[in-house]
């Protein structure tokens, strides 16, 4: 087996400093492609190489990446998460052109991708899937066979368009009639399908990591706590299962990598109904954001694994599961309103501490843009038990200093202390039946304001203290520090 | 100097805030009335401590063009230069987000009730319905459809 030597990493943000880094420890030549704008960047520093793209949208376009690669002498690519990992096109492309695509199988990808297809694939398998039905050509009997409360969902839509929750027989007909409606506006499709809801279902997932010779779980994660269906808290091992539980629900995700034969890392994500029982979600064939969680608990690199397997080769030696590790998703959001929000960051000061783990994808005088997704860094915390792991992380939180865009660090350091959390009980819905988005500034805000303001009153903006920073920071726009 | 909070498209100044002044290295609170002895103790340009109910707090602020950035224990509160926000009726509505003008909802001239969506952003992937805060007249749009705004920005004219 012989690894790749120079890797181009088709990312940005705290996904591309995580693979780098991992290409650096290997003695790997790392390239990174970026647009012009995306500077400073931490993923730079890392980088042996960088490389220009004209616009965020390149990182979606095979062409564009494929003659990129082929220019820098790249003999693999990462894609890291979102943007091309997922695309068995792209997969295919590399395949021809001689470079190494350190992802999943193109037809793994295929098999998976397709809702109705992985949800056929696995029945076969024998992964349980929720119970519903596509064949609705008499309404009745599809109802009675899928069971109540149920959802309609449309077959070509994504992100819980013109979806619908059934709880009355009642109202079945005028709901499927709206679903279909919506659909049709907004697809051009109004094919539906019926599944049961699962009230109070919690998400857990799986880490799978498959070689030519084997297919392994690394343990469960649970990423219940979710917002308009995105996680915000991601834990190692999911809270409260029992090890029977834990490992029939790992056993049953080796199942399902095994159906689509498939090599590399991927997540298998289930739903946990409140009696035990859990259905098939979906596959993510590629490496997820919270895998830093599943590398803590196991002390493994799946980004070197990643592309051992790439290599065609062997997964190092296996490893037993050590305490717990929680994550929270740092995004630039309007503290006050949960909305989104944009700025340059002037101040950063990272936690650190033992069991303190920071994957961040901005460096002081970054721009935090509305061409890329909200995510600032994913803060973990390790520790012996979690009750430990939650104190590190809300103590890591606490020391938190980043200034210039709005963030969320208040409103997860409420989550963090929340009893249901700390008691492990949470489910997918809780977070947006929770209202911890409504931010009332303390006394020790206005104690600091006092401070502020006299400093303010003292020195008029823009005479004094602008800080004289090194090259790349010479852009950023006047500041100062207070008092 | 008097200051803003931006609470989206509502601003309100910090009167939830207790008062609060600097006499020489001590913070006066006046709480109900009382005044609290803060204890600040001073750390390298922009960080600072204080002692409140026997819990020391980090605190770090700094200020650029939008106005001051107050964290106390991680917590972030913005606090928005005023002379940002002048100009504007009584009920004018500025952007509570950057993003693009999805579409104009109302038209110019129309009344409306209160809580009538007047116009659609979107950022970020995720839409957003700006409402009138109170019943009224809908003056004139001062951006159009599909214009990128920045936040804050005045978007309505409304009386």
């Amino acid at each position: 087996m012989k690894l790749p030597e120079r890797v181009l990493v088709a990312n940005r943000g705290e996904i591309a400093v995580r693979v780098l880094s991992t290409c650096r420890q290997l003695g790997i030549h790392g390239i990174w492609a970026r647009v012009e704008s995306d500077t400073p960047a931490p993923a730079e520093t890392v980088a042996d190489q960088v490389v220009m793209l004209e616009k965020p949208s390149d990182y979606l376009d095979i062409p564009t990446m494929l003659k990129i690669a082929k220019d820098v002498r790249a003999d693999a690519i990462h894609p890291g998460y979102g943007y091309l990992s997922e695309n068995p096109r792209f997969a295919a492309a590399l395949d021809g052109a001689g470079i190494r695509f350190v992802g999943a199988p193109a037809k793994a990808m295929e098999a998976m991708g397709d809702k109705i297809r992985s949800r056929e694939l696995m029945e076969k398998a024998g992964v349980p899937v929720v119970p519903g039905t596509r064949d609705l050509s008499d309404p009745s009997a599809a109802l009675r066979a899928t069971g109540l409360p149920c959802l309609i969902k449309a077959s070509a839509g994504g992100g819980g368009k013109g979806m619908q929750i059934v709880r009355e027989e009642g109202d079945f007909l005028a709901a499927l009639d709206s679903c279909r409606r919506t659909a049709r506006a907004a697809f051009g499709d109004d094919r539906v399908y019926l599944e049961r809801y699962v009230e109070q279902a919690r998400h857990v997932e799986v880490q799978v990591m498959a070689s030519q010779d084997e297919v392994r779980t690394y343990g469960t994660r649970d990423c219940s706590v979710q917002r308009r269906h995105q996680k915000v808290v991601e834990e190692c091992p999911a809270p409260g299962l029992s090890s029977a539980l834990d490992e029939r629900i790992q056993h049953t995700a080796a199942e399902a990598a095994r159906a689509v034969d498939y090599r590399g890392a991927g997540t298998v994500e289930f739903l946990l109904a409140p009696d035990g029982a859990f259905y098939f979600l979906e596959m993510n064939t590629r490496l997820q954001v919270e895998h830093g969680v599943t590398e803590l608990v196991w002390g493994r690199d799946l980004v070197a694994e990643q592309l051992q397997v790439a290599a065609g080769g062997s997964l190092p030696a296996p490893s037993a599961p050590r305490g717990h590790a929680i994550e929270v998703r740092l995004c630039a959001e309007d503290p006050a309103t949960g909305l989104p929000c944009n700025g340059r960051i002037h101040l950063l000061r990272w936690p650190s501490g033992p069991g303190i783990r920071v994957d961040a994808g901005v460096v002081t005088g970054s721009r935090v843009g509305l061409d890329f997704d909200s995510l600032l860094a994913k803060i973990m915390a390790w520790g012996p038990d979690r009750r430990e792991a939650a104190m590190r992380l809300s103590s890591a939180l606490r020391d938190l200093v980043l200034h210039g865009v709005g963030h969320n660090a208040g409103r997860l350091l409420d989550i963090l202390a929340h009893p249901d959390f700390l008691a492990g009980s949470i489910h997918t819905g809780w977070l947006e039946t929770q209202g911890l988005g409504t931010f009332a500034p303390g006394r020790a805000h206005a104690a600091a304001l006092a401070l502020a303001s006299s400093a303010t009153a003292a020195a008029p903006a823009g005479t004094a203290g602008r800080q004289i920073l090194p090259k790349p920071y010479l852009a950023t726009p006047p500041f100062r520090l207070l008092p | 100097m008097s200051f803003e909070s931006s609470l989206g498209s509502e601003t309100f100044t910090p009167t939830p805030f207790p008062e609060a002044r600097l006499e020489g290295e001590m913070i006066v609170l006046e709480l109900e009335g009382s005044p609290r002895h803060v204890p600040v103790r001073r750390l390298e340009p922009g960080f600072f401590s204080l002692e409140l109910d026997g819990r020391v707090l980090r605190c770090a602020v700094s200020q650029d063009a939008s106005g001051l950035w107050i964290t106390v224990e991680g917590r972030l509160l913005r606090v928005r230069s005023a002379s940002r926000n002048v100009a504007g009726n009584q009920g004018s509505l500025r952007a509570p987000m950057p993003g693009r003008v999805v579409r104009l909802t109302a038209r110019e001239g129309e009344t409306v009730e209160a809580g009538a969506e007047l116009l659609r952003l979107e950022a970020m992937k995720m839409e957003h319905a700006v409402k009138a805060q109170k019943a009224g007249r809908v003056k004139a749009f001062l951006v159009k459809a599909g214009e990128q705004v920045e936040g804050g920005r005045l978007l309505v004219d409304f009386e």
